[in-house]
């Protein structure tokens, strides 16, 4: 059974139906890359997955039990990444990482977040106020936050917006790393490299449903991807 | 099952969550300055205009305090409700500028936790403005009459008035936090909504001010009925409020 499902999921924004009757299933352990052209609904499936926004129509299931019955607990056991960095500007990492990590209840916190830090590389600059961080910086950290109660399942939006090769390689290997702990992973990004290096499994959405991928190489993903948004 | 032994009680979550307030205020206290010195200049601009000297002065000395207490009385409300409103624009701000309030409702907290914080930190900081302001009403106005006895009693009128603009405070600045034209929209709604309260709060102010018994209770129950009656219907309420 899939750990998080969406079954026929629907959005309507403004009046237009931006998700239709979108599906999408994430396991344990198994990283799920989303593509797709701008405006094609992968944010919004993510946000409505994350349960910042409801679905006009269709059902989410957390372990089989509707997200709506469910809502604090499931939120507990996920990590999101989205547009916005949802930290606190005038609070360093660190304090972010202590004060979120707080209402989790991680034990250990100050060690965690230690770790953390030295993770996404920004143990010299934790003490700085975010509001002072690079766009690259705001994201490590960001992915730090997602990251500080260890949860189940990660949502994560253009994850790799902004940093350096030698990040991008280190936010990677974490991933790898978190799947390999058993973590279901749902990545969206426009960066396909590292998306299909990222991904176990690859979909597009196209025009608000999510369709499998039928590439097997990245060139066939560049392939498939060059003819989206047209 | 939670991941790793992790319980954050309600309790815990309460508490962090109003020291997060606490301490984002404090960073940026001069905005804090600024709410309580515009208080000090309304007190100041009034006490001036219709200081003492305004009593005319024939009028006997319960006669003369009354009229004092009457005017420091509306005095203190005004300045509150003035400096409450731009409190009240500040709090919150660090939530929404980058979202961090999605984090929060994303660690599982309930809306009845983020509710009670704001409520918790909004009163904290409208007790410190009275803090001065109080003072600053007796001194300006020379409300001598005013024993030990009423200044703690005052306090806890003050204390139920606050507690009422809180409540209501914290459920109209979070409706209105990502409406467009935010900062007008705060004081449209919330203003005509606390002027029960406080015209119940000017009413029992003026025989406190004046060292006398409340004379009308119904005012005072109006004081005490506003902030459950208010925080009631915030409660009710936040949990769609803080989702789409």
């Amino acid at each position: 059974m899939a750990l998080l499902a969406a079954e026929s999921v629907s959005k309507e924004l403004d009046g237009r139906l931006v998700l239709r009757d979108a599906s999408v299933e994430l396991h344990p352990g198994r990283c799920l890359a989303l593509f797709g052209a701008n405006g094609s609904g992968k944010s919004t499936l993510l946000r409505i997955l994350a349960t910042l926004w409801r679905p006009t129509r269709g059902e989410v299931t957390w372990d089989g039990k509707p997200v709506s019955r469910v809502r604090a607990t499931y939120r507990r056991q996920l990590g999101y990444v989205g547009h916005e960095s949802l930290l606190y500007g005038d609070r360093s990492a660190r304090e972010n990482l202590l004060f979120f990590g707080g209402l989790y209840g991680v034990p250990d916190l100050e060690r965690r977040a230690d770790v953390l830090l030295d993770e996404v590389g920004l143990t010299r600059f934790a003490d700085i106020p975010v509001r002072a961080y690079s766009r690259g910086m705001t994201q490590r950290a960001t992915l730090a936050r997602a990251l500080v109660h260890s949860p189940r399942l990660l949502l994560l939006d253009e994850p790799f917006t902004g940093l350096d090769a030698a990040m991008r390689a280190a936010a990677l290997k974490r991933l790898r790393m978190s799947c390999d702990e058993g973590v279901a992973v749902c990545l969206v990004t426009h960066d396909l490299e590292s998306g299909y290096e990222a991904a176990t499994d690859v979909a597009f959405v196209r025009r608000g449903r999510v369709e499998p991928s039928a590439a097997t190489s990245l060139e066939e993903l560049r392939s498939e991807y060059s003819g989206e948004g047209r | 099952m939670e991941p790793q032994a992790m319980r954050a009680g309600r309790s815990g979550q309460f508490t962090r969550l109003v020291a997060k307030d606490l301490s984002l205020q404090w960073r940026n206290r001069e905005a804090l300055y600024v709410v309580g010195l515009f208080s000090l200049l309304v007190v100041l601009v009034f006490a001036f205009a219709y200081g003492p000297e305004f009593v005319p002065p024939g009028l006997g000395r319960a006669a003369r305090h009354g009229e004092l207490a009457k005017l420091g009385a509306a005095i203190f409300w005004s300045a509150l409700a003035f400096g409450a409103v731009i409190a009240l624009h500040r709090s919150g701000e660090a939530d929404r500028e980058f979202g961090a309030m999605g984090a929060i409702r994303l660690a599982g907290v309930s809306p009845t936790a983020i509710y009670f914080s704001r409520i918790v930190s909004i009163f904290i900081i409208l007790t410190a403005i009275e803090a001065a302001l109080l003072p600053a009403v007796i001194v300006f106005l020379q409300v001598e009459s005013m024993t030990a006895m009423d200044v703690a009693r005052m306090a806890g009128v003050a204390a139920l008035g606050t507690c009422g603009v809180s409540t209501i405070g914290a459920f109209v600045s979070t409706m209105t936090a990502s409406a467009r034209g935010k900062e007008s929209l705060l004081s449209v709604v919330l203003l005509p909504l606390v002027v029960p309260l406080l015209i119940a709060a000017t009413k029992v102010s003026v025989d406190v001010f004046a060292s006398r018994p409340i004379s009308d209770w119904r005012w005072f129950s109006l004081l005490v009925a506003y902030p459950m009656l208010t925080a009631g219907v915030g409660l009710a309420l936040f949990d769609s409020l803080l989702e789409e």
